[in-house]
């Protein structure tokens, strides 16, 4: 069975197990069949036409034939409204009606034309307008060409008056197997009409033997029937079939038939009726040999109707075969935790030839309020095809039956379907889906309306587990599909399709259900497609992305499908599995890309999705599909603002020698001396040998994730100089310790730029975080000496001021041995500071002689050298020399030349110097003096002595002390120069 | 020549309102001493200039060539005194010659090549010392700072 239908007014009741074949033969016109073309005309769908957003894809396209469709009955007659529904589940295309009079009289009409993707209802009292009266009653035939399964049709007669409704949908004969046909019935109320209509669908004279069981009286003997090419009888069960003018139908029975012609030559439906319930139904017949298992299976069995009452689930099994069976049913259901619960229904038998019904409303009326329907599973022990079965739910009043349509779950056709949507009034049309199998599987819906699709997506079903859609209830709660789709609100009609998803095809059934509680009205149809649908095309949202260091982006990966009727459905998403083509970059997982340095890469999503091959008979295979996106993480706005050193000399600036004094980074790690804005610029210092260590604040923007883990370097020109791994946090990051390699082997001032790098892939590439500096480093002998500086008047300095390094260093030229760098402060003070005797800076503080103006005589430079000593870690004495008599005592005479106010105590060898004169007498001189030399900062010169040329009648003995004399004595000798 | 007669006014008219400042405490005295050196050599630069509590000193031009100036404001002229007396006792060279008629206490001296001359004195309770690369120079601006102090 292809495509079930069954639709009626408060109680209704029709099932089809119909098969359909493929009719490739030319109908043979009897010779006095009269042929009526274009009668009708083509009418518009329900739809308004095609649905605009229905697509079509142009690949994969479907073997296109000309099929036909078979319906047993139809009739116009006792003010019946009789409506013929066509079904496209694919392309538009044309198809054409051919009526046949119950004598077989052949009434062609023009071809309809059915929108893509869309349902139509067609008035037949229309279509057949002005046709002779003999075509207000018989059977019908609809031919198309396009895809297989591609049209379902459906005939439904209507007594609107007692709300009787009877409806046929029509089959593909081509899948019956044999010539036998099986029913079983259940009349839930007595003496309802039955009818059983016999019909004739080939071009050769049949005989059909008809068996009745469940009359009162029997059948004596089965009735053979003659029916002439595509004539169509109307029995009556008693009488024509039973053989008896009086007696009555039981409330279950069946009927069997067997035909001469070929299989699905003779199709035959009962209709039953009560008019004064409103109940009728049109029962199908059954192929038994269509069978290939002994089991029957249904989804969508009703606990409760729409209104929340209780209904009771009824269960009818004929035995068709010559031996009793054991048959078992189980009813499945979902519990509110979402655990798929069985109930098994105890065993029962079913004699050959009798039927059997079971009341199941003993297992379902403890179940949970809100589970409200279910499946069925029913299984025997007899050879297949020999227990027929109906399962129906009827409400206590009698009103409303749903019927389950059961179906062989092992010749089922391809798990895929369409079915016509109808939301209009208080309409709800319902999809059941049924997963057949003992695994979980997947499934897809879409409704497609006039103007839009709407994607359920791609959901998972569980073992045995029966789910329902309900697209009416999505439209009025506009609930947006995956692709923020809401069906609008005065969309009442559509075309839903559904598909299991993956590569097996026969795993589940689908059927949909239209509900009325208003009109009492429940019906239910079930159109299969030729192939579950297949992968069209993929891709990922976004196509791209720019990701942040430590940041992340959510991609997804959707897939398009379409039908074995080339319809492409809208895209849903699915699980894939994610990579990144540059893990440095970017990884990726779970359709998430997080960003790990700066630069770009791919992120590549890949899942086994399924393609079917063939047509008709589909064969599905599994194919690894992949998608692409592209990612881009910039580099992050990771910027060095502050730059400082720890376990360095404290330094302070000059000239602020008395306080506040300025001292640098106090106390020591606190301040930078270095910023990217508003620098200090502030120097530092380190002992020759020493290595440095710096801290640091980087800005981060935009703020990084929490507790990044990154790694940042220094590099002095090309060499690394320093490498941490830190934690990146927020917009700040403040970085300490930091040990370098950076030092020094001598003692002299260099000015490196630092450029800043960070990995945020633990060293794998680094980018440029910005560059700090120049920094003053000053690199000093050995810790400075404290207090640094002494003036003449006795007063000392104790903090290490950075002019005297900037003098000592830049004086130094990096030599590293004392005696060296000693010589060259000395040279370094003579060349910068003028030597005048005449004029002190006594005092001041030592350094003042470089902003004193016409030069300070030589205890100043020597105070000045001796300090610029001390603060690089050398020591030094300064030493005073003069004549006198004792170390306390100074012996001065005058000169004849000079002032009488002017006092010297001895005279030296100099060339004459800056502003001192050719051999010039002193009162004193100073030097500075370490390791038994003596520093001439005046001169610029270094000796072990000095030799007096001339004193106080040139017997006054050389003193040499660390402090000036105590006690002066004029002697009267004067110098004659 | 008209521009000079000009300049000559203006410089006439600040010397007598230099003239005019009261040196009865140091702030008055610096700054009246800084505008003798500024209006005297306009064209050098202040580069240096250290003021404590009682003492004030200055540096226009480079370390090798400008004015150098030392003032010393005593809490009493005995103050001053030692202070004139332990700066002259202590230079390798100097104080110079006496001279009479700048303050209370004066010496100059030069340098043998005559690019240098520095005078020293004390007036009431102030010690000024004033040098410069030649000693019209120190001269001229020491007279002017001797009468500023009063």
């Amino acid at each position: 069975m292809f495509c079930v239908s069954i639709f009626g007014f408060l109680t209704i009741l029709v099932f089809a197990n119909g098969v359909a074949f493929s009719q490739n033969r030319q109908l043979t016109n009897r010779s006095n069949a009269l042929d009526l073309v274009e009668l009708s005309k083509s009418k518009p769908s329900c739809c308004g036409g095609k649905a605009d957003a229905a697509e079509f894809s142009p690949m994969n396209a479907p073997e296109y034939e000309t099929y036909k469709l078979s319906a047993t009955y139809y009739s116009l007659r006792d003010n019946l409204t009789t409506t013929l529904m066509l079904n496209n589940k694919g392309a538009e295309i044309l198809a054409t009606p051919t009526l046949y009079s119950l004598a077989g009289t052949r009434l062609q009409l023009a071809p309809i034309t059915v929108p893509a993707t869309s349902y139509m209802d067609v008035d037949m009292h229309q279509l057949l307008n002005g046709a002779p009266d003999e075509f207000l009653e018989g059977s019908m035939k609809i031919s198309y060409t396009g895809g297989s399964l591609q049209l379902g049709a459906q005939v439904r007669m209507i007594d609107p008056v007692n709300k009787l409704i009877w409806a046929e949908q029509f089959v593909y004969t081509s899948k019956f197997k044999s010539n036998r046909l099986e029913n079983v019935w259940w009349l839930p109320y007595e003496n309802s009409e039955t009818r059983v209509v016999v019909s004739n669908t080939s071009s050769g004279t049949i005989t059909a033997t008809i068996t009745v069981d469940g009359t009162s009286p029997q059948q004596s003997s089965p009735i053979q029937l003659t029916l002439l090419p595509w004539e169509t009888r109307v029995l009556d069960i008693m009488s024509d079939i039973a053989g008896h003018q009086n007696g009555h139908v039981h409330d279950k029975g069946g009927i069997s038939i067997t035909h001469t012609g070929s299989p699905g030559a003779v199709l035959a439906r009962m209709f039953i009726s009560k008019p004064n319930k409103g109940y009728s139904a049109a029962v199908n017949f059954t192929d038994p040999e269509s069978t290939v298992s002994q089991k029957w299976t249904g989804g969508g069995l009703r606990f409760k109707n729409l209104n929340g009452d209780d209904l009771d689930p009824v269960l009818v099994a004929r035995n068709n075969g010559a031996q009793t069976s054991q048959v078992n049913a189980r009813i499945i259901y979902t519990d509110p935790n979402g655990a798929v619960q069985t109930l098994t229904v105890p065993q029962f038998t079913v004699s050959a030839g009798s039927t059997e019904r079971v009341d199941l409303d003993d297992f379902v009326n403890d179940l949970p309020s809100s589970v409200t329907y279910g499946g069925i599973e029913i299984d025997y022990d007899t050879p297949k095809g020999t227990i027929i079965t109906t399962v129906q739910t009827v409400s206590d009043d009698g009103d409303h039956v749903f019927q389950v349509p059961m179906m062989d779950p092992e010749n089922m056709p391809a798990s895929a379907g369409g079915f016509p949507w109808k939301a209009d009034g208080d309409f709800h049309t319902l999809v059941y889906i049924k997963n057949e199998t003992d695994a979980t599987r997947k499934y897809v819906a879409y409704l497609t309306y006039e103007g839009g699709q709407y994607s359920f997506g791609d959901h998972m079903i569980k073992p045995r587990e029966t789910v329902a859609i309900d697209f009416r209830k999505i439209r009025d709660e506009q609930t947006p599909d995956i692709n923020g789709t809401k069906i609008p609100l005065n969309v009442n009609a559509g075309q839903i399709a559904w598909s299991a998803r993956g590569i097996e095809t026969r795993v589940m059934s689908g059927r949909s259900e239209q509900i009325s509680n208003s009109g009492g009205v429940a019906s239910t149809y079930a159109c299969y497609a030729c192939c579950t649908m297949a992968y069209y095309d993929s891709w990922i949202t976004p196509y791209g992305a720019t990701i942040s260091v430590g940041g992340f982006a959510s991609f997804v990966a959707w897939q398009r499908d379409h039908s074995c009727n080339d319809q492409v459905f809208p895209a849903y998403t699915v699980d894939a599995s994610w990579v990144s083509w540059d893990t440095t970059v970017a990884g990726a997982s779970g359709g998430y890309a997080y960003g790990y340095s700066p630069g770009s890469t791919i992120i590549q999503a890949s899942w086994y999705t399924n393609e079917t091959v063939g047509y008709e008979v589909c064969e599905s295979y599994s194919q690894l599909v992949s998608a692409n996106a592209y990612v881009t993480v910039p580099s992050p706005t990771v910027q060095v603002n502050e730059v400082g050193f720890t376990g360095d000399h404290q330094l302070t600036l000059w000239p602020s020698a008395t306080p506040p004094l300025n001292v640098i980074d106090d106390p020591d790690g606190t301040a930078p001396t270095w910023k990217s804005s508003g620098s200090p610029d502030h120097p530092v210092a380190y002992s020759k040998g020493a290595t440095a260590t710096m801290f640091a604040k980087l800005g981060v923007n935009p703020g990084s994730p929490p507790n990044m883990n990154v790694k940042i370097r220094v590099k002095n020109g090309s060499t690394v100089v320093a490498t941490k791994d830190i934690v990146q946090d927020g917009n700040e990051v403040t970085i300490t310790g930091i040990s370098t390699n950076l030092t020094e082997a001598g003692v002299k001032k260099t000015t490196p730029t630092f450029a800043w790098e960070i990995s945020y892939n633990s060293g794998s590439s680094w980018s440029s975080i910005g560059n700090s500096g120049p920094h003053t480093m000053y690199w000093t002998y050995a810790e400075p000496l404290s207090p640094s500086f002494k003036n003449d008047a006795g007063t000392t300095y104790s903090p290490l001021y950075d002019e005297a390094l900037k003098r000592a260093c830049d004086y130094s030229f990096g030599e590293s041995t004392p005696s060296d760098i000693i010589w060259n402060i000395n040279e370094g003070v003579e060349l910068d500071i003028p030597y005048n005797p005449n004029q002190s800076i006594y005092n001041l503080h030592p350094l003042k002689a470089y902003s004193t103006v016409n030069g300070c005589q030589c205890s100043d430079q020597t105070n000045l050298l001796r300090g610029l000593l001390r603060s690089i870690g050398i020591d030094g004495t300064t030493t005073y020399i003069w004549a006198g008599p004792n170390a306390s005592t100074v012996r001065r005479y005058t000169r004849s030349s000079g002032n009488p106010t002017d006092y010297y105590s001895f005279q030296i060898d100099r060339s004459q110097h800056d502003y001192a004169e050719d051999d010039p007498h002193f009162l004193f001189h100073a030097v500075v003096s370490t390791n038994g030399t003596w520093y001439d900062p005046s001169y610029g010169m270094s000796y072990s002595s000095l030799n007096f040329i001339e004193t106080a009648f040139n017997n006054t003995p050389q003193q040499v002390s660390t402090s000036t004399w105590g006690f002066t004595s004029t002697s009267t000798y004067v110098c004659s120069h | 020549m008209r521009i000079l007669r000009i300049y000559l006014l203006v410089t006439l008219a600040s010397g007598f309102s230099v003239a005019g400042t009261s040196a009865q405490d140091l702030s008055a005295l610096q700054k009246g001493a800084e505008k003798i050196v500024r209006l005297h050599s306009p064209e050098l630069r202040l580069i240096d200039s250290d003021k404590t509590e009682k003492k004030a000193v200055y540096n226009w031009g480079t370390n090798r060539k400008g004015i150098h100036l030392l003032i010393f404001y005593g809490e009493s002229v005995h103050e001053a005194t030692e202070w004139m007396n332990k700066t002259i006792s202590f230079l390798s060279v100097g104080p110079g010659k006496k001279l009479k008629g700048l303050g209370d206490e004066a010496y100059f001296a030069s340098s043998p090549k005559g690019d240098f001359a520095i005078y020293r004195f004390r007036k009431a309770n102030v010690y000024m010392e004033v040098s410069a690369p030649s000693n019209g120079t120190a001269e001229s601006i020491a007279k002017m700072l001797a009468k500023e102090i009063r």
